[in-house]
């Protein structure tokens, strides 16, 4: 059977080492995607990625590092397990670009449903990276539902 | 809109801290819209009007058929025919004074079942890029670039040095 998955890309204007570090350290991710982890990316942990603003609680299994280069994990947030690749590539000295792969799910309704999920929230997470990264602003703010309850408070 | 395999839907969403009315104003005045999207327009959206979109930077370009607006709730259009013609619209929810959740649809898309799917996920993709664009250019008054760093690759031969980016 045929299958579908995801990919997304986009240039940042910061060195591949500044990208990187915004991606494994969870003190840096925790500016721009998740509330909190219980640890850094490395070869072979296991970790959790809270999301507080959405109430979620995520497991990664952190599969490959290869330094400013690849991260390669597997999770389950399309509610099957898929396994997510990010490949930076230098653009020069001072840009990289980005992209990421989810893969994969079958050429279903359902499996079309997850990747069209799994297209806006990795399009999102390279937004919110490169506002991060390049302009130091956090462009997950206001998404909870919290936050809409507060609307205009 | 059922999300099925012959018919799928792109949907982005997308809360913006900000009123209604200057969220629906940032699509609907091109000389908004084009600090976060594309680069030039023919005119604003009216309701009947037709306008063309240049993302001058990919040397792309499309016609917008302008099929409804309602003042601070709904765009409707219908673009990249005759060719591919598909809908977009687009809703403001306002959230208190401040907020407005926006959330954007593209249907109608035709060929094979894969080319419909392949379609959706990039269009998905396309329009997550838009509101995410949106949001910061409204809330921080930032230009994020994000479609000008979409496809560095594809940018037309002298731009990038036209338009300094790094």
């Amino acid at each position: 059977m045929e299958e579908v998955e995801v990919n997304v890309q986009d240039r940042i204007l910061r060195p591949v080492s500044e990208v990187f570090a915004a991606i494994i350290d969870p003190a840096k991710m925790s500016g721009y995607f998740i509330s909190r982890a219980t640890g850094p990316m490395k070869q072979g942990a296991e970790i959790e990625w809270n999301f507080d603003d959405v109430g979620a609680r995520l497991s990664v299994e952190v599969k490959t590092i290869e330094e400013n280069r690849l991260i390669m994990f597997d999770w389950s947030a399309s509610g099957t397990k898929a396994r997510v690749t990010m490949r930076l590539e230098p653009r020069g000295n001072n840009a990289t670009l980005v992209t990421i792969n989810e893969a994969s799910w079958p050429m279903d309704a359902a499996g079309v449903e997850r990747a069209l999920e799994q297209t806006a929230g990795w399009t999102d997470f390279l937004c919110c990276l490169k506002a991060f990264v390049q302009h130091g602003i956090n462009l997950r703010l206001g998404r909870g539902k919290e936050d809409h309850q507060t609307a205009g408070a | 809109m059922p999300n099925t395999l012959d018919a799928p839907v792109a949907t982005a969403q997308m809360l913006i801290r900000k009123p209604v009315a200057q969220v629906f104003e940032a699509l609907v005045n091109p000389a908004i819209t084009s600090h976060f999207w594309f680069s030039k327009s023919s005119g604003p959206l009216e309701v009947g009007k037709q306008v063309r979109w240049d993302w001058e930077m990919y040397g792309h370009h499309t016609t917008v058929d302008v099929k409804a607006i309602e003042d601070n709730k709904r765009i409707l259009i219908e673009w990249n025919g005759p060719e591919k013609p598909s809908f977009v619209e687009w809703t403001f929810e306002p959230k208190g004074k401040d907020q407005t959740f926006v959330t954007v649809r593209n249907w109608g898309f035709t060929g094979e079942a894969n080319e419909v799917v392949s379609e959706a996920i990039n269009s998905t993709g396309g329009f997550s890029f838009v509101l995410a664009a949106l949001k910061a250019y409204l809330e921080h008054g930032i230009e994020l670039n994000l479609v000008l760093d979409h496809a560095p690759d594809s940018l037309v031969q002298g731009w990038a040095s036209r338009h300094a980016v790094a």
